[in-house]
Order: C-alpha cells, then sequence, then structure tokens
C-alpha cells in the first residue's frame, strides 16, 4: 500500500476513524480525499477489512438460540450449561436475549384465556356508526366507504381512525378518542382495553357475537390522551371492541390491505 | 367393562381424543380440574409413533395457542418485518417435532408438552432476529479498486478458528475485550461504555485500542491468510 504525501491527506489514524466508527475528517483531508486514489485506497482497505471481520465473526461465539432457550430452561447438560454461563457474563447480546427468554418464559400461560361472559352477564353492545367526512350518500359497497382515515360515532363517543405505514411497510392502526359531552373528560377512557379480532364468521349480523370465544389479534389501552395504537396489523378485516366499562363498542368492517 | 375400554385413551379414535381434548384445555381454561390424558395422547401418537394424522390433529388442536404465543410475544413486531405469523407457526411445530424425535422427548404432563412447543416458537422467532441482525457486508465506496490486502481466503474455515487468531495476535486483554466487542458483539465505543462503565475510563480509549488492533490486523494479514489455509495446524 502506498502512502500520500500531500499535506492535506488524512493520517492513518484519523482514515481508521472514518473507517471504524464513522468519525467524519476535517474538511481539508474530506476534500483531498475526494480526489486522491492512494488515499481511497487506504479507506477501502480499512473499510473492507472491517466489514469482512464483522461479517465473519459476528456472535460467532455465541450459544445458538435454541441452546439459551434451553439454558434458560435448565434442559441443557451441566457442562454445557457451565460454559453457556461464562460465555453470558462476556457477550452482552447473550445477556439481554437471556434475560429476554426468561421474561417470555414467565409470561408463558400454557391455555391462554379465551374471554368467556358468564351466562347472564349480559353487556350491552353498541355499534359504531361510519360518519362520513363531508356529508355525501354512502352507498352499500361504495369504496368510499373503505377509505381512510375514519370518523366513528356512538352516542357521545367519537373515534377517528387512521391507517398508516411504519419504516418497514407494516400496517399501523390509530385511534384517537372523543367525547361530544363537554362535561365528560376523555381521561375517563384512559385504561379501558380495545380488543382487534378478525371478522372472519363475525362480519355478518348476529355474527359478532361469536367474537366473544374467540381471542384477540392484538389488544391494546386507550391512553391518557385518548389515543390508542395497534402496530403490525396483518392483512385482513377485522372487528374492533371497546370495553368501556358497561357496554361494548364495536367497530366492524376494518379492512386492512396492503 | 368393553364400554371402559374404549374410553381408555389409547383405545378412542382421533376425533374422539381431539374432542374430549378440546374439552378438557376449556375445563383448565375455567380453572376447573381437567384431564391431561387425551391430549398427552395426541402427542404420543403424533411423535412417538409417528402417526402423521395425529401430528395433523395436533398442530390442529393447538396451533391456535401458539398463534396466540405469537401474538403475545415481545419481539412480535420485529419478527413481522422478516416473515408472516403463520411462517413462525408452522416453525415452532418442525422445531418441536424435529426436537422430541430426535431427543425422544417424553412429556408427562401436557403443560409440559406446551411449554416445550413455545420454547420452540421462542427459538424460531430468536434465529431469525438473529439472522437479520447479521452485519450485512456493505459495498465498497466507489474509490476506485480495493485492496486486496485484506485477509480473505476461502471460506473453508470455521469462524472460530478466525476469531482464535485474531484473538492470539493481540497483545493485552483490553485489546482482546475490545476486538471482541467491536467484531463479535458489533458494538459501538459508546455503547461499551454502557455496558461496561467500569472496563473503560471512556470512549477515546476504545477508539484508540480499536485502531491498534486494526493494524496489527493489517500487519498480519499474510499471516492470518497463511493460517487460515491451513499453513499451521
Amino acid at each position: 500500500m502506498m502512502d500520500c504525501f500531500n499535506t492535506m491527506a488524512p493520517s492513518d489514524e484519523e482514515l481508521l476513524g472514518l473507517a471504524l466508527d464513522d468519525m467524519p475528517l476535517q474538511a481539508g483531508a474530506q476534500e483531498h480525499l475526494k480526489h486522491c486514489s492512494i488515499c481511497q485506497q487506504r479507506l477501502a482497505r480499512y473499510q473492507h477489512t472491517n466489514s469482512y471481520l464483522l461479517t465473519k465473526l459476528y456472535r460467532s461465539q455465541c450459544p445458538t438460540p435454541t441452546q439459551l432457550n434451553l439454558y434458560c430452561a435448565s434442559l441443557l447438560p451441566a457442562d454445557e450449561a457451565t460454559g453457556i454461563t461464562y460465555h453470558i457474563a462476556e457477550c452482552p447480546l447473550c445477556t439481554r436475549e437471556t434475560i429476554d427468554i426468561r421474561k417470555v418464559f414467565a409470561a408463558f400461560e400454557p391455555f391462554p384465556l379465551v374471554e368467556e361472559r358468564l351466562p347472564g352477564s349480559v353487556i350491552k353492545r353498541i355499534l359504531a356508526t361510519l360518519v362520513p367526512w363531508q356529508p355525501q350518500l354512502v352507498m352499500r359497497g361504495d369504496p368510499s366507504a373503505a377509505r381512510w382515515p375514519r370518523q366513528y360515532s356512538a352516542g357521545v363517543i367519537n373515534v377517528s381512525l387512521h391507517l398508516s405505514r411504519g419504516s418497514s411497510g407494516e400496517n399501523i392502526l390509530l385511534g384517537l378518542f372523543s367525547s361530544e359531552n363537554p362535561d365528560e373528560t376523555i381521561e375517563g377512557l384512559e385504561g379501558v382495553p380495545v380488543d382487534l379480532y378478525r371478522a372472519s364468521g363475525a362480519s355478518q349480523g348476529g355474527g359478532r357475537e361469536s367474537i366473544a370465544g374467540a381471542e384477540p389479534v392484538l389488544s391494546t389501552q386507550i391512553d391518557d390522551l385518548g389515543n390508542i395504537v395497534f402496530k403490525a396489523i396483518p392483512v385482513g378485516e377485522y372487528v374492533m371492541i371497546v370495553r368501556l366499562p358497561d357496554s361494548e363498542l364495536v367497530i366492524d368492517g376494518l379492512l386492512i390491505e396492503h | 367393562m368393553g364400554i371402559k375400554l374404549n374410553n381408555l385413551p389409547g383405545n378412542m379414535s382421533l376425533t374422539n381424543l381431539a374432542e374430549r381434548c378440546t374439552c378438557e384445555m376449556s375445563k383448565y381454561r375455567r380453572k376447573e380440574a381437567s384431564d391431561d390424558q387425551y391430549c398427552l395422547e395426541i402427542f404420543r401418537r403424533a411423535v412417538i409413533l409417528r402417526d402423521s394424522e395425529a401430528w395433523a390433529v395436533l398442530q390442529r388442536q393447538f396451533g391456535e395457542n401458539v398463534r396466540i404465543w405469537f401474538n403475545r410475544h415481545p419481539n412480535r413486531e420485529a419478527a413481522l418485518r422478516h416473515d408472516g405469523e403463520q411462517s413462525y407457526i408452522d416453525d415452532a411445530f418442525r422445531r418441536f417435532w424435529q426436537a422430541v424425535s430426535e431427543q425422544r422427548l417424553m412429556f408427562h404432563t401436557l403443560a409440559g408438552a406446551l411449554s416445550y412447543l413455545h420454547l420452540c416458537l421462542n427459538c424460531a422467532i430468536m434465529d431469525a432476529l438473529r439472522a437479520y441482525s447479521r452485519p450485512k457486508e456493505e459495498p465498497l465506496p466507489d474509490y476506485g479498486q480495493s485492496d486486496t490486502e485484506e485477509p480473505t481466503v476461502e471460506d473453508n474455515y470455521q469462524e472460530g478458528e478466525l476469531w482464535e487468531i485474531i484473538e492470539a495476535l493481540l497483545p493485552g486483554e483490553k485489546e482482546k475485550r475490545v476486538a471482541f466487542l467491536h467484531f463479535h458483539c458489533n458494538l459501538k465505543p459508546r455503547e461499551i461504555i454502557r455496558y461496561f462503565p467500569d472496563e473503560f475510563g471512556n470512549e477515546d480509549e476504545i477508539y484508540r485500542i480499536k485502531r491498534n488492533i486494526m493494524e496489527r490486523i493489517l500487519r498480519n494479514a499474510d499471516k492470518i491468510r497463511w493460517r487460515l489455509s491451513g499453513g499451521e495446524k
């Protein structure tokens, strides 16, 4: 590798700082680098070596996820478990994964509870009405009815739903609850559970009742500002149920498309 | 007597077993006394007897459990960025099958069997997340032809060997530690300080050590290539 004798040439240390840690060069050195093929090759050499070693060595000493899970479940032979204990003490990535695994195990429920209401405890259901954004006729099957954002009304509660996309293209459903009653603050809704169910078999008429035996796809709670967020919703049709203290507010026909 | 024998799980049809299993699971959810033996018999036929119909029943019977576990998993969103929900569920069952078949695992309670299935789902999610967190080799900037002095050789060695060679090149414990945290854990100096505030004085110390490591590796590139190609075994 040739050396560059130009007075503006960045030192090896400066180039390494750029290659390894994205540390910016001085303006003069940066300008020089743009035009100097020798310095460009010096930088490329550092970058390529670093990238190569990172790719080859990243987590090359770590136990596999299966080994870590078995370790956390105390299902590994003692000698293997000892080796992993030593590794975890050295490796922050495995330490973090071990903590995560233990949390997942602690939350394990073999038979996740399906919400079942006791017979006789009838909860009033209110079907929210879709409110057009501007006064207009909404026909059955009218594609405008499927547009976002949407405004729903149920008694004194208004719900505004917005469909958005995350940085990776995942569907995010945002909801804002407000009250028409000036005496009622939205803070009263804080903590109210909101569940999102698959609509299959539940979208037609009394079919909504069949949700009582189904498991929600996603669940959240209304926050202190009256907001809800459902992240990474798979494509499909959904029914949202807002579990108010004395009633259930049902919003159906939530079609999440690509 | 004959009726009693027919009620034994081992003598029951798969359809009847599935019905009883559903019934017992509902009892469990209602916190009533429940009997594991019907569900365990489905597991036994699927895994020990390798009955494909029993395996299909098992997947139908417990697929919803796995789906719910997945949807309640703290890394669900991250996992869904890489693959669909069903793919993780299928992978969990595949891993479960592989593990119980290879290790001849026996479960004495249904909760134990489901706990292992849950573990397999967690492995499936973690494997995917790890695979996608692996640093990708960045294309080099367009600065002309890159030098070929980096220690690349045919990829017919184990990564463990490369690590041992790098480690042996480094003189002190701090260099070895920084090399581990940089190359193996891909941590930036700031993250290293955050994780291990007692091991290093400040970020500058880590920057300096990293540069020394890299210079030493580049000076010894020939030696690394030679050892990786089997020159010293």
